[in-house]
């Protein structure tokens, strides 16, 4: 592959006051190009996930018009989790075949500050990952349908919840050296255990809380970014796969489709799972990281959650796995989701994540995905 | 609890009539004797037309959560409830409530039986399962 994430921007997570989601989209797409050396009539391509506290029919052209630029490709993707993911794919696709030369990604949301999260969460649970039809008359919330799953891996393989629990501290632990994280207060055992139950045998501590954030980046190709004042990543390999769009639907309840995802991306990049120095992986519910280490087969099926409780994948271990906090920590910004993953990886290959850096990372896997398990995009990113 | 209502004219709407008749009756492939889940008018496999085939009503708790915060202002009150996946003797697997039991001694693998309530929709009933 030839093309290099030239720059990113990412924000403090939490609510936010007194500030629109446009003005926020405009500001992480000024981070990102400054970040690049870039300016914003450079902008030949812009991408978005289209907010929920704000709505357009494009919402690329609308933030197009609100940046006063005109670039030739203002598209904006639903892809759910892997949209970041996605949109550096298709930022690939027009780079290598020439449509563009400069992609801007951008993904944010505004769920506290602009809708509400009591809003957000009911919205999501009528027009989200859940079946209108078949689902909705029975009145799940999203945390329930991860339970489902929880509960069949618990009954299936012996799933506990103290090893869902370490799922949560262990994130916590990262989210604590990130300056932009927004839960980084201290978390142990025994207040996870006493946290009320949302969706047993979910806890609140299980599920990342939605959070006003996002992040942008910029995508050039390699050749360019290396006579551009930035420090460029290379993306080695990029990888999607889809199982099914509700739980409904699934053949199966703890095995879903993720694994061609990440095989498809090694197949890229000519690698296999030993050469991945650390994993940025999609973690909305502590089921949710156990559940998807084990589809991309990075934990053996069934042995996810015992893996984490023995520090399987802390800092310090062959793969050290979400150092920046994940979804559970470094914050879930809603439509905006995943975005994280894709900036960690960035900083940890670049080797400027400070305290939470992990030693000679030279190839980064951030994946993401989307609704119950359904689909999965994953993004190999190297040095350059 | 309440339950909103389905939508109509869509592919399982005669699931949910045939629900606020007592009957549980899903869509099925009589030449490739499977279950066309989520409804469809015409086998996925094959292409032939699906028929509507009557279920015994009786299954097995194959998963469940206790809900205790509802999103739908509506349930709030119906806290804690159960939605499940239960598989049907016949072999189909549908997303339900298990109702009218305490939800702390639900145990995956056990036996439920069918019942119907009513929705928002005079016209659509939802079957929901019992603790057989």
């Amino acid at each position: 592959m030839t093309v290099a994430i030239a720059g990113i921007g990412e924000l403090p997570h939490g609510k936010s006051v007194g500030q629109t989601a446009m003005e926020r989209h405009e500001q992480l797409i000024k981070l990102a190009l400054d970040d690049a050396g870039l300016k914003l009539s450079d902008v030949d391509a812009i991408l978005t996930v289209a907010p929920r506290a704000d709505s357009y029919l494009i919402h690329a052209t609308a933030v197009a018009e609100y940046l006063k630029i005109r670039p030739a490709i203002a598209f904006t993707l639903e892809a759910g989790g892997p949209g970041p993911m996605a949109m550096v794919e298709m930022a690939r696709g027009y780079i290598e075949g020439g449509s563009a030369k400069t992609v801007v990604i951008v993904a944010a949301d505004m769920p506290l500050g602009g809708l509400t999260q009591n809003a957000y969460i009911h919205t999501l649970s009528e027009v989200g990952p859940v079946h209108p039809d078949l689902e909705v008359p029975f009145g799940p919330s999203v945390p329930s349908m991860f339970a489902l799953v929880a509960r069949h891996h618990m009954y299936r393989y012996g799933l506990t919840q103290a090893q869902m629990g370490a799922v949560a501290l262990q994130g916590r632990r990262g989210a604590q050296l990130h300056p932009n994280a927004m839960m980084r207060k201290p978390l142990t055992m025994e207040e996870y255990e006493q946290s009320p139950w949302i969706a047993a045998p979910l806890k609140r501590l299980d599920c990342a809380p939605v959070c006003d954030g996002g992040g942008a980046a910029v995508i050039t190709s390699l050749e360019r970014a290396k006579d551009l004042p930035c420090k460029p990543v290379k993306v080695l390999g990029t990888g999607f796969s889809m199982g099914h769009m509700h739980l409904s639907a699934s053949p199966d309840l703890t095995d879903f489709n993720g694994g061609p995802s990440l095989d498809r991306a090694l197949a890229a990049a000519k690698l296999d799972r030993s050469a991945i120095d650390v994993g940025l992986i999609y973690d909305c519910f502590t089921i949710a990281m156990l559940i998807n280490m084990e589809d991309l087969g990075l934990a053996p099926r069934g042995e996810a959650g015992r893996a984490f409780a023995s520090g399987a994948f802390a800092p310090g271990t062959k793969l050290p796995i979400n150092p920046h906090g994940g979804l559970l920590s470094h914050g879930h910004p809603a439509r905006g989701a995943g975005f994280g993953n894709l900036v960690e990886g960035v900083v940890q290959v670049r080797g400027e994540a400070g305290e939470r850096q992990v030693p000679n990372a030279k190839i980064a896997l951030a994946h993401g995905m989307g609704a119950v398990f359904a689909t999965h995009g994953c993004l190999l990113l190297g040095a350059a | 609890m309440i339950h909103s209502a389905p939508r109509q004219g869509r592919e399982s709407t005669p699931v949910w009539q045939a629900a606020k008749e007592g009957r549980l009756e899903l869509p099925y492939c009589p030449a490739c004797g499977k279950f066309e889940w989520p409804a469809r008018r015409t086998c996925s496999t094959c292409g032939g037309e699906t028929v509507m085939k009557q279920c015994a009503g009786t299954g097995t708790l194959l998963t469940f959560s206790v809900i205790h915060r509802a999103v739908n202002p509506e349930l709030a009150s119906a806290t804690p409830y159960v939605v499940a996946f239960v598989v049907l003797d016949e072999g189909a697997r549908i997303f339900t409530n298990i109702v009218d039991c305490d939800p702390a001694t639900l145990k995956c693998g056990q036996p439920v039986r069918c019942r119907f309530e009513e929705t928002k929709d005079p016209d659509l009933w939802v079957p929901v399962f019992t603790p057989a």
